[in-house]
């Protein structure tokens, strides 16, 4: 699999001077399968650079086909969509999977952010491609040759958001974007036997994959309880509890300046090498490219 | 009063080195007038807007704000839940917008800015909000030194352009809108065929109101700020979009005997270097008829001292 990021922010996009390099689109991450099929996670506003792109290959022609798995249906994780230029182009094909209670959730959820008042979309119907709305599935299942498994994350108080395993070819990668981890089991969860609370229990979905991509919006100094995200440090306990070999921080605060998380990788780098930890450590940038 | 530009980029905001020096941040304008405070449209430009508000350094110390929305279309809005001043007991927000028979202002803005789009409605924040609804072509005060005045923009679903003025300067805030010839916009979608299309008399007759009321908002006016997302062959590909280009503008801030015209509402793949030659090319011709031009960028700042 080859990973690509194209939004690495969290909220809400945060472009200018201080946010240059590390970029200030939100979440979006493409993978491409070495059967050559395309996945995309979320579809912040980072899915219209990403959109742009695809606009040169098939999806120029009418001929593309996207699997896209959204982790849940927050504005920073869903806006780009209607603005990318191949969800326009008739003959596209766009397989969605989503947090919903049924499929026609998830469509209604989309007409609504396209109605006329919030957009000059007006409808779907006005979309030439086909959307193939999912409901995410409990079981595993399989979009081209990726196995693609699902788990529920809290993510503040009565919020789930979805974290997905990716695996090709023995390879795999975890993408977990936004989690704020309970201590107590019960606490922001009204189905329990639903969804993973605590760290702990994250260590069993994450164990021994090659990539973990995961929230990384709080450090020690400015978490925020119940605002539905961690501190970095959780990310790193994790990763190691679980035997990740590659650690991707994700999911950075708008306001976290590149100078900021040149400093916070730093901090987390030295940590790792003082304790002679094998886990590696990055910061996801926009157009940052991984080979699995 | 002093304009400031937060942000001034059309339909989605944009990162990366190609936007620097113009922007990446959705539509919003700061003006100022005294103790008076007025945002324009709450694109993801209101929340660098908000988090300078909130500092300990802040220019302005009032905490009632006045925020006007053009139209609820999510670059004008999508900023909104991340406006700091919300989150303080002390703020007192008047948001305006169009009144619309079939839902009012508050619940467009509270259905876009809640579950399961955002964590925390926008309307359950500290902050006091309430809804002020205006029509096409009024005018009221909202200081005893600040007048504002509406008139219809012809876009998708209908927008409304702004007329801030005051003794100490007048501004005309002209987005989104398309020209006021081939195509009349209403709430009901306009089709996106290409076929030509002949306007009845009805229609014809609400596009001169328009046209006449958008001339009203500029007429004198130290600054336009107006909607030129298009470049004239762009235009000519999308005229369904409900965008117009420099020349559209032009022509209508030079009728009006504006001074100064500002160019706003960038597509969001025109580079610096891009909107530096459009700048540079309509310079020249808007000087042709005695009229300062700029393209918006996000930190310019407007006063009758400063642009003279
Ligand atoms: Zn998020
Ligand atoms: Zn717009
Ligand atoms: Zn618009």
């Amino acid at each position: 699999m080859r990973v690509r990021f194209w939004g690495v922010r969290g909220s809400i996009a945060s472009p200018g001077p201080k946010t240059l390099r590390y970029g200030g689109n939100t979440s979006c991450v493409a993978v491409e399968s070495d059967a050559g099929d395309l996945i995309v996670l979320d579809a912040g506003s980072g899915f219209c650079p990403l959109g742009d792109a695809l606009m040169k290959g098939s999806f120029g022609k009418g001929q593309g086909n996207m699997t896209l798995l959204l982790s849940h249906t927050h504005l920073d994780h869903i806006i780009g969509f209607p603005f990318a230029p191949p969800v326009h182009i008739r003959g596209n094909h766009f397989t969605i999977y989503g947090p919903a209670a049924s499929r026609e959730g998830l469509e209604e959820l989309h007409e609504g952010l396209v109605a006329p008042a919030y957009s000059p979309v007006y409808t779907l119907d006005n979309i030439g491609s086909t959307l193939d709305f999912r409901r995410i599935p409990d079981e595993p299942f399989v979009a081209g040759g990726v196995q693609i498994t699902a788990q529920r994350f809290p993510h503040g108080v009565g919020v789930f958001s979805w974290g997905f395993k990716l695996t090709e070819r023995g390879r795999s990668l975890i993408y977990v974007p936004d989690v704020e981890y309970q201590y107590r089991h019960g606490v922001v969860s009204n189905e329990p036997t639903e969804s993973i609370h605590s760290l702990d229990e994250a260590v069993a979905f994450v164990r021994d994959a090659d990539l973990l991509i995961h929230d990384a919006y709080f450090t020690l100094h400015d978490y925020v309880p119940g605002w539905g995200h961690c501190r970095t440090q959780h990310a790193v306990t994790l990763a190691e509890a679980g035997n990740i070999k590659h650690l991707i921080l994700f999911h950075h605060a708008p306001d976290r300046s590149d100078e900021e998380i040149d400093a916070l990788i730093a901090d987390h780098r030295d940590d790792l090498y003082h304790r002679g930890a094998p886990l590696r450590l990055d910061a996801a940038y926009e157009g940052m490219t991984i080979q699995l | 009063m002093q304009v400031r530009i937060w942000g001034c980029r059309g339909s989605y905001p944009v990162s990366g080195a190609d936007f620097v020096r113009y922007g990446g941040n959705t539509s919003c304008i700061e003006v100022q007038v005294n103790d008076t405070l007025i945002v324009l449209d709450a694109g993801t430009g209101i929340r660098p807007l908000g988090q300078a508000l909130c500092s300990p350094d802040s220019h302005i110390k009032t905490n009632r704000v006045h925020v006007f929305i053009t139209h609820t279309h999510w670059d004008h809005i999508m900023g909104f839940p991340f406006f700091q001043p919300l989150r303080d007991i002390d703020t007192y927000l008047t948001v305006y917008g169009l009144r619309r028979s079939e839902r009012p202002l508050e619940e467009t803005l509270a259905g876009s800015l809640g579950k399961p789009l955002f964590p925390i409605p926008f309307t359950s924040q500290p902050a006091r909000t309430d809804f002020r609804e205006v029509d096409f072509y009024t005018t009221f005060a909202i200081a005893p030194d600040v007048q504002v005045t509406t008139a219809r923009l012809n876009h998708p679903y209908r927008a409304v352009g702004y007329r801030i003025s005051s003794p100490s300067g007048s501004l005309a805030y002209v987005t989104d809108t398309a020209p006021f010839d081939q195509i009349l916009f209403g709430d009901e979608q306009v089709s996106w065929s290409r076929e030509e299309r002949t306007l009845d008399e009805h229609s014809r007759e609400t596009l001169q109101r328009m046209h006449q009321g958008v001339l009203d908002l500029m007429v004198g006016a130290d600054w336009v700020i107006y909607d030129t997302m298009f470049e004239p062959e762009e235009y000519t590909k999308r005229p369904h979009w409900g965008h117009s280009t420099p020349d559209h503008a032009i022509g209508l801030a030079a009728q009006a005997q504006a001074r100064h015209l500002i160019l706003f509402h960038h597509d969001p793949h025109r580079t610096d270097r891009e909107i530096d030659a459009i700048e540079g090319r309509y310079r020249a011709r808007a000087a042709e008829v005695d009229l300062m031009l700029s393209a918006a960028r996000e930190g310019l700042t407007l006063t009758r001292e400063s642009d003279q």
